[in-house]
């Protein structure tokens, strides 16, 4: 048995514990708090900018580069800050948002998508076409094609697409038609893809991206085209120079996606254009 | 306002001095009181500590309404049911254990009561139930009245009257019984 000293000497020993204890939980929990409420405070933050548009188009896509020169519906040249990409699209197409068909970032609006998706080896059946097979099957030559602009006269040489493998169900009904061809334009190198199914690729990967839908003129009417284009290399430079850039697009009852790394936009503009008006 | 009042108010005041005079006060009555509850002195010499650790860490208000030692008794009691609660199993003791466990509780006996009646008394009292061993305890080791036995059992006095009544019936047959192997021996 215990003697009363010992009770108390343990007793006071067992408050002071208690005490430390307490004031080491106190402090514990005021900087857990402290924590949390700083992380609160930035997802508050954060939330209230993006709220607001602050954050999140930080470099906007010019509405009319006035860099870029265009053939308009009667071939005449515009020149630098004259261009309206919108020019003789009537405003009932222009307003309606119906005619903007192709897709935004990692979205799909009203076109199908004939992305890759797994297909049953056991419930298709492969085909490998040429460069002449793809081209009697899409009604479009990339070899074809020249850029005939100001700054830039260049006919576009296909580079790589030695086949084509497109892909059937077992009763023959073709199920992915995606075609990649690579063209060099003047030394720059732009990648094609192009499908009859729907637009060869539903996403665009990219860590920071603007986009703005465009019409091109032809003498059958006006091609919406999806421009996609990540932050400039030098804002500054003169003419825009792009880090990359993309357009989607159907015309013929084709689906396009065309792509460059490192390239003025007007010259991937005109590029865009001469495709649309083949 | 007796001396544990005095004491336990130094002591809130900063005076350690007043817990060592608490402490030697009241542990001894406190762990045969919890002993009549938990039935092992072991245990409630533990529960004697925590009601005085309560004491010094919550610092809970004495409001006068009761004595001291009344109240004391009350918070011990609170924490005797809390470790019943906790704990349904005895402890299992080792035969040393034993001697050792019947060595200390004789040694708290023999330091609070005092003369050989109330040592037949409390002999008898181990073999009641738990709640005639606190008021018989109550009544006539601590000299608590009525309205403070049922402050310490939370009963009102009627309830405490008829407890005492049939406690005290019950003590009755257990020392005739006492007087009766007395007699055979």
């Amino acid at each position: 048995m215990k003697s009363c000293s010992e009770i108390t000497n343990e007793l006071l020993e067992r408050r002071e514990n208690y005490n430390t204890d307490r004031k080491n939980k106190i402090n514990k929990f005021a900087k857990i708090s402290v924590s949390v409420c700083g992380v609160c405070l930035i997802a508050c933050i954060s939330f209230g900018l993006i709220h607001e548009g602050k954050i999140g188009d930080l470099l906007p896509f010019p509405e009319n580069p006035s860099t870029v020169e265009n053939t308009g519906l009667d071939g005449e040249t515009v020149n630098d800050g004259d261009l309206d990409l919108n020019i003789g699209i009537p405003d009932d197409v222009k307003n309606n948002d119906a005619v903007k068909f192709l897709c935004f970032v990692n979205k799909i609006e009203d076109t199908l998508s004939a992305a890759p998706k797994y297909l049953d080896p056991a419930l298709h059946y492969t085909e490998t076409w040429s460069d002449e097979d793809a081209v009697a099957y899409l009604g479009i030559d990339l070899n074809t094609i020249t850029v005939d602009s100001v700054h830039l006269k260049a006919k576009c040489d296909v580079l790589e697409s030695d086949s084509h493998t497109v892909y059937f169900t077992n009763d023959g009904t073709l199920v992915r038609d995606i075609m990649s061809f690579e063209c060099e334009l003047q030394g720059e190198k732009i990648s094609v893809s192009a499908s009859k199914l729907g637009l060869p690729y539903d996403c665009l990967y990219t860590t920071s991206s603007e986009k703005i839908t465009t019409y091109i003129g032809t003498e059958y009417g006006n091609v919406g085209v999806l421009f996609y284009g990540t932050s400039e290399i030098n804002i500054e430079s003169e003419p825009l120079l792009r880090d990359f850039i993309v357009a989607d697009f159907q015309v013929n009852g084709v689906n396009f996606r065309v792509s460059a790394e490192n390239i003025y936009q007007r010259d991937f503009y005109h590029f865009i254009s001469a495709i649309v008006n083949q | 306002m007796d001396n544990g009042a005095s004491s336990y108010r130094r002591f809130l005041e900063g005076d350690d001095n007043g817990l060592t005079e608490i402490v030697r006060d009241y542990k001894d009555g406190l762990i045969l009181y919890l002993n009549g509850f938990v039935g092992n002195i072991y245990a409630a010499e533990d529960l004697m500590e925590e009601t005085f650790l309560k004491l010094i860490i919550k610092k809970p208000k004495f409001k006068e309404e009761s004595s001291f030692k009344t109240w004391l008794y009350a918070v011990g009691r609170n924490i005797a049911i809390d470790y019943l609660r906790r704990n349904s199993k005895r402890l299992d003791l080792s035969m040393d254990d034993v001697q050792t466990y019947l060595s200390d509780e004789q040694d708290v006996e023999n330091s609070y009561i005092t003369g050989e009646r109330n040592r037949v008394i409390y002999e008898v009292l181990k073999n009641l139930n738990p709640d005639y061993r606190q008021i018989l305890w109550l009544a006539y080791f601590e000299d608590f009245s009525n309205s403070e036995i049922s402050t310490v059992m939370r009963k009102n006095k009627r309830q405490v009257k008829n407890l005492l009544y049939r406690a005290k019936n019950a003590l009755k047959n257990e020392l005739n019984k006492e007087d009766f192997i007395h007699e055979e021996l």
